[in-house]
């Protein structure tokens, strides 16, 4: 149970309110952060970034009655090629990406924010992916 | 000296993991501000620049630890060590974002460079005294970096492009989303056996759940090791095929596209060691100065790739000045510098000729120009040739000649033609 435990879980609600989510990025790196919502044997994607950012403005993930049981995944890829070689190491330390959700159970954590075992860089540093998962429940 | 001394153990203590990562192509032209104050940068104005992170040149450092250190630069943008809270790439390549919010003097903190250089001259030449080392502190900072509404919207259309393409070259897509599934359901049957886990009185049907229950956390760690193992290697696999990737190249080319305006500003100061030593230490100069660049022209930018920048700079100097008839007396004097600078580059090669009149305030005998011509060709990424030739800055015409391989200081010879 303890590893289930350890998966970060938002708390829907159980009536009709709909579910948002807001993703911002801090880095100087091209960012491209895709959503996607996992649920009964489907996945669905709830929208992207398009301006190279990574900034995913608030965006509905469905209403509360249909999410239950349903797990987000948000992944980030930055590209540094136009950062400095000797600034990759810093960009990845430094990365920030906070995901905002809202329309569920009051007094919840927000935003949630990548954790360091959630991103992952290539050999060289150049590429940084960053995978956040969050279980929608309600309890 | 001692501050000199302290910055550079401070500069080499905090930044030293960086300098091992240093690469050649990272010390192309060292055109800090700690050479320019001395003449001996291969390009008095340059074009600003993005600076890089960290970048060294040391050559004879310690001597032996008989002497103060010589011939060395440091170069360090203090900025990539503090965690920015709203960073964008917007804010680093100065574009307007979508809220059409203007980034034109973002590089005031992120463009900041400090830089540390040595140079000792075991000849006469210019203004640099046989058997000297000049040590030099430069700071330099980017003040505006503007971009027309055609340059933003190119830029945003390349970003754009960029984001919808990178979406399709993610690896094992398919084989990921199939385990996100089966990781969706084994956690919704976790949570239900776990509920009649606690609900159940009958220990024999509790014992069944259980079974139930620990097999299926069993199969969810199995599933997200599998997720794991796709998630570790798809940083390399994705960096792969964005090298390959012909569109996305192209789209990261426009982003090097040049702003229509760049204001630099820099500052310098400078002391001079005759024999090495402290105990003759004087001041040698200090400067505060600015270089604004117009890329505004090209002949045919799609094809050809190339760029006319016209590069004006104004520089305030003072100046530590050797008295006529005298070896080792020195008198402070004001100068003011005005120059230009014309550079044509296309493709891997670039040509540029700067001139520069210098007028000290109150010794117009003093009064001289720099008139250099430089070529650059980029023979590889990281491999450069440089070239130039002209006259420097001094009362006697003072040959200027370079030439160097892979970057632009670490090979110059400063000659004196009287």
């Amino acid at each position: 149970m303890l590893e289930f435990m350890a998966i970060e879980n938002y708390f829907i609600g159980k009536d009709k309110k709909e579910i948002f989510i807001t993703v911002t990025v801090s880095t100087h790196g091209i960012a491209v952060t895709e959503i996607k919502l996992i649920i009964n044997g489907n996945i669905f994607n709830k929208g992207a970034s398009s301006n190279g950012a990574g900034l995913v403005s608030k965006t509905s993930l469905g209403f509360a009655s249909q999410l239950d049981g349903g797990s987000i995944k948000i992944e980030t890829d930055i590209v540094l090629t136009k950062i400095p070689k000797a600034a990759w190491e810093s960009c990845f330390k430094n990365l920030q990406i906070h995901y905002y959700l809202e329309g569920g159970e009051a007094n919840q954590k927000s935003p949630f924010e990548l954790l360091p075992t959630e991103k992952k860089k290539s050999t060289s540093g150049e590429t940084i992916i960053g995978t956040k998962k969050i279980n929608l429940l309600s309890r | 000296m001692k501050y000199i001394l302290i910055l550079i153990v401070l500069l080499l203590g905090t930044f030293s993991h960086q300098a091992q990562n240093v690469e050649i192509k990272d010390l192309k032209n060292l055109n800090s501000p700690g050479f320019q104050i001395l003449d001996i940068a291969p390009s008095t104005i340059d074009r600003p620049a993005n600076p890089k992170a960290f970048a060294a040149s040391i050559m004879s450092l310690t001597n032996n630890g008989t002497a103060i250190p010589k011939n060395f630069a440091l170069e360090v943008n203090p900025y990539w060590y503090f965690k920015p809270k709203n960073a964008s790439v917007f804010q680093y390549l100065n574009i307007k974002d979508e809220a059409g919010k203007s980034n034109t003097f973002t590089g005031i903190f992120n463009k900041m460079s400090i830089s540390l250089a040595s140079v000792f001259s075991d000849s006469t030449s210019g203004s640099l005294i046989k058997n000297t080392n000049y040590i030099a502190f430069g700071l330099k900072t980017n003040l505006i970096t503007y971009r027309n509404e055609k340059q933003n919207q190119k830029l945003k259309t390349a970003l754009a492009n960029f984001s919808e393409r990178i979406v399709n070259l993610r690896p094992n897509q398919k084989e990921v989303d199939a385990l996100d599934i089966e990781l969706n359901s084994t956690d919704n049957k976790i949570r239900e056996l776990y509920k009649k886990l606690k609900n159940e009185n009958d220990d024999i049907a509790k014992d069944s759940i259980n079974l139930e229950y620990q097999n299926a956390i069993t199969n969810r760690a199995i599933i997200q090791k599998r997720i794991d193992d796709f998630e570790n290697q798809a940083p390399d696999l994705l960096e792969e095929s964005i090298k390959k990737d012909t569109l996305i190249q192209n789209y990261l080319k426009e982003l090097d596209d040049l702003p229509l305006l760049q204001v630099d500003l820099a500052f310098a100061y400078s002391e001079a060691f005759p024999d090495n030593t402290t105990k003759n230490k004087r001041f040698n100069r200090s400067g505060l100065w600015m270089n604004a660049a117009l890329n505004a022209f090209s002949i045919d930018k799609a094809e050809l790739n190339d760029n006319l920048a016209f590069i004006l700079c104004t520089r305030f100097i003072s100046d530590n000045v050797l008295e006529e008839g005298f070896s080792d007396v020195f008198k402070r004097e004001n100068a003011f510098d005005l120059g230009f600078k014309l550079e044509y580059s296309i493709k891997d090669l670039s040509i540029s000729f700067e001139y520069i009149k210098r007028d000290y305030s109150d010794r117009s005998n003093l009064n001289s120009e720099r008139k250099v011509g430089t070529v650059q060709y980029k023979i590889s990424d990281g491999l450069y040739v440089t070239v130039a030739y002209g006259t420097n800055f001094g009362i006697d015409k003072n040959l200027f000649t370079l030439f160097g391989i892979n970057y632009g200081f670490g090979k110059s010879s400063l000659n004196s033609q009287n």
